[in-house]
C-alpha cells in the first residue's frame, strides 16, 4: 500500500491510484485529501489521472461478430474431423443429395418390379411333376400360349432379341416378301431365354395369322404374310423341345374309366382337345394348363414325363400332350409276380 | 452465474455437450472479444484469436480443476494466447495496430479530452479520442497493457487479476499504478504535441 511519506512522482501516482480505487485506509485518505488541498500540482495530477481512467472506462465495448459461434463450431468440426458439431452439417449439406438419390433408386426399383409381368407358371407345373423346366420358361409361361396373339410378347421379346435377328428378318422381308421375320433367327440364340421365347412365339402367331406389334417386322406386312407363311417359309432347322407327359392309371374297367376321364377333361375347358380310344386318352393342351390336369388326375396314377426334341419350326412348343393310359390291375401283377407252381 | 450453475455448466462442457458450449460461448464471447481486441488492437486478429480461445476451452476443459472461477480460467487462457500472438506478430513485424494508424493526429484537439467530465459512466468518447487511447494502450509494455485492460477496461477485481496473471497482489497494484501513469503520460504527450 502506498504511503504519503514519499515524494517521488511514482509514489504519488501510486497513492493517487489507490485513492481512485478506494484502496487507501481512512487515515491515508484523509491525509491525501489534506495534501491535495494545499498542493495544486498534486491536484492537477489527480485530475489528469482521473480523466485518463474515466476515458478508459468510457471506451466502447467491442462486440463479437454475429457468426462468431458458427465459426467456432465450424473450426471445431473441421479439426475434429466431424466428431463434434457435425449433425447439422450432415443434414444441411450432404444428406439431402444422398437421401434424394436413395429414394429415387428405390422408386425406380419399385417401378421396375411393378412393371414386370407375372412369373411364369410352366416351370411350376413341370417342377410339380418332377420334370425340368424347358428353355421357354422365362417368356413362354408368361401367358397362355397360343390363346392370344403374340403382339405384346413380341414387343417384350424385342429387347432381348439380338440385332442380328432383326436385321435378318428385315432383309428377308425386303428380298423375298417373307413376312415371317423370325426365320432369320439363328440357332445360336437357343440358349437365351428371351430369344427362345421369341423364337417359340412368333411361328405360333404366324400360324394363327396374328402377329400385331411384332417387333421383327411391321404388323401390316406380317398380317398379310400369315397366309403365305407356310409356302414361303424358309426352312431353317430349329431345334425345339417340348415335354410330353404320361399318366398311367389302373382300374378294373379301363374303358369306362378312360371315357369318364375324357368327359371330365372336356368339361374343364375348350382349351383341352381330348381324343379317346378305348382305354387311352390323349389330351392336347397348352403347357400352362398341364398343372391343372395333373393336379386333378395325377394322384390317381403315376405320372412320367419325356422331353422331345424336334428340328422343325412347325412344332408348337407352347402346347403339349398328356397321354392317359388306363389299364386293368390284374395283368401286370401276374406277369411281374408269377404264381409259384 | 451462481456457483452451482457454473458447476453444472462445467460438467456439461466436460461431456462435450455442444448445446452447453454454444450457450457458454454466447455468454462470454463479447467479453473475450473485447479483451482480445484491446490487447491486439486489430479486429480481424481479435476475432480469430477469440475463437481460438473458445476452441482451447472446448479442447482442454478437462484440465480445469475448479481452483479458480471458470471465468478467470477463461480470461487466463485469453491473456496467454494474446501474449503468444503478440510475440508472433512482433516477429512478423505485424505487431502494429493498423486500424489506429489511419487516424490523422491533426483531428485531435486538447479540448477533446479536457472538456469531458471525469465521471466515466457518463463519458461518451469520440472516435478520435478512443483511437488515441487504443494507440496509447497498444504502446504500453505487455504486462502494463494486460493490467490496464483487466482492471480499468474489464473492471475485474484485484483478486481475479491475481488469478489471471499469476502475480502477487502487491505486484499487481504497483505495476498497475505504473501502467496508469505511463498511459496518462502517453495521452498527455499526444495532446502536448498538438
Amino acid at each position: 500500500m502506498a504511503t504519503n511519506d514519499t515524494d517521488t512522482p511514482v509514489d504519488n501516482a501510486v497513492r493517487l491510484s489507490d485513492y481512485l480505487d478506494g484502496e487507501l485506509s481512512e487515515q491515508e485518505r484523509v491525509e491525501l485529501e489534506a495534501e491535495l488541498e494545499s498542493d495544486e500540482g498534486l491536484q492537477a495530477e489527480l485530475l489528469e489521472l482521473q480523466k485518463t481512467l474515466g476515458a478508459l472506462q468510457g471506451l466502447s465495448s467491442q462486440v463479437a461478430p454475429d457468426d462468431f459461434v458458427q465459426d467456432i463450431e465450424s473450426k471445431i468440426r473441421v479439426r475434429s474431423r466431424g466428431r463434434f458439431f457435425d449433425d447439422d452439417f450432415f443434414y444441411r449439406t450432404r444428406m439431402p443429395y444422398e437421401l434424394f438419390a436413395v429414394v429415387m433408386f428405390i422408386l425406380m426399383g419399385a417401378m421396375y418390379f411393378y412393371a414386370l409381368p407375372d412369373a411364369p407358371n410352366l416351370g411350376d407345373d413341370v417342377a410339380a411333376m418332377g420334370g425340368e423346366p424347358t428353355g421357354e420358361e422365362p417368356e413362354g409361361g408368361s401367358q397362355p400360349e397360343g390363346d392370344s396373339p403374340t403382339g405384346d410378347r413380341g414387343a417384350k421379346g424385342e429387347g432381348g432379341k439380338s440385332d442380328k435377328i432383326k436385321e435378318d428378318g428385315a432383309k428377308e422381308d425386303a428380298d423375298k416378301g417373307d413376312k415371317d421375320a423370325p426365320q432369320g433367327e439363328s440357332p445360336e440364340g437357343k440358349g437365351e431365354g428371351k430369344d427362345e421365347g421369341q423364337e417359340g412365339k412368333v411361328p405360333d402367331g404366324a400360324e394363327q395369322g396374328a402377329l400385331p406389334g411384332n417387333g421383327a417386322a411391321p404388323p401390316a406386312k406380317i398380317s398379310g404374310a400369315a397366309d403365305k407363311a407356310p409356302k414361303s417359309r424358309k426352312v431353317v432347322p430349329i431345334r425345339r423341345e417340348i415335354v410330353v407327359y404320361t399318366l398311367k392309371i389302373t382300374d378294373n374297367n379301363p374303358a369306362r374309366r378312360a371315357k369318364t376321364m375324357a368327359g371330365q377333361i372336356r368339361a374343364m375347358g375348350r382349351q383341352f382337345k381330348v381324343t379317346s380310344s378305348g382305354s387311352k386318352v390323349q389330351v392336347d393342351l397348352p403347357q400352362s394348363q398341364v398343372g391343372s390336369i395333373l393336379s386333378a388326375f395325377g394322384k390317381q396314377g403315376r405320372v412320367s414325363s419325356m422331353r422331345l426334341y424336334a428340328q422343325s419350326d412347325k412344332l408348337d412348343v407352347n402346347r403339349t400332350t398328356i397321354h392317359i393310359q388306363v389299364s386293368a390291375p390284374g395283368k401286370k401283377n401276374k406277369k411281374a409276380n408269377p404264381r409259384f407252381p | 452465474m451462481t456457483p452451482s450453475q457454473e458447476k453444472k455448466l462445467i460438467q456439461r462442457l466436460k461431456k462435450r455437450d455442444e448445446q452447453a458450449f454454444r450457450w457458454f460461448v454466447r455468454q462470454y464471447q463479447d467479453k473475450v472479444f473485447n479483451l482480445v481486441y484491446r490487447m491486439l488492437g486489430d479486429a480481424q486478429e481479435a476475432e480469430d484469436l477469440s475463437q481460438e480461445v473458445f476452441i482451447t476451452v472446448f479442447k482442454s476443459i478437462d484440465s480445469f480443476r475448479g481452483d479458480a472461477k471458470f471465468s478467470t480460467w477463461l480470461f487466463r487462457i485469453a491473456v496467454n494466447q494474446c501474449k503468444n500472438r503478440m510475440k508472433y506478430l512482433g516477429r512478423r513485424a505485424r505487431g502494429r495496430t493498423s486500424a489506429l494508424e489511419d487516424v490523422p493526429e491533426g483531428v485531435l484537439s486538447d479540448s477533446s479530452l479536457q472538456a469531458h467530465v471525469p465521471r466515466p459512466d457518463n463519458m461518451a468518447l469520440g472516435k478520435e479520442l478512443e483511437s488515441v487511447l487504443q494507440k496509447a494502450i497498444a504502446s504500453l509494455e505487455e504486462e502494463h497493457r494486460v493490467l490496464i485492460i483487466l482492471r480499468d477496461i474489464e473492471n475485474l477485481p484485484y483478486q481475479d487479476i491475481v488469478s489471471i496473471t499469476g502475480l502477487e497482489l502487491g505486484t499487481v497494484k504497483s505495476r498497475l499504478h505504473r501502467a496508469r501513469v505511463a498511459l496518462k503520460e502517453k495521452v498527455r504527450r499526444t495532446y502536448g504535441d498538438k
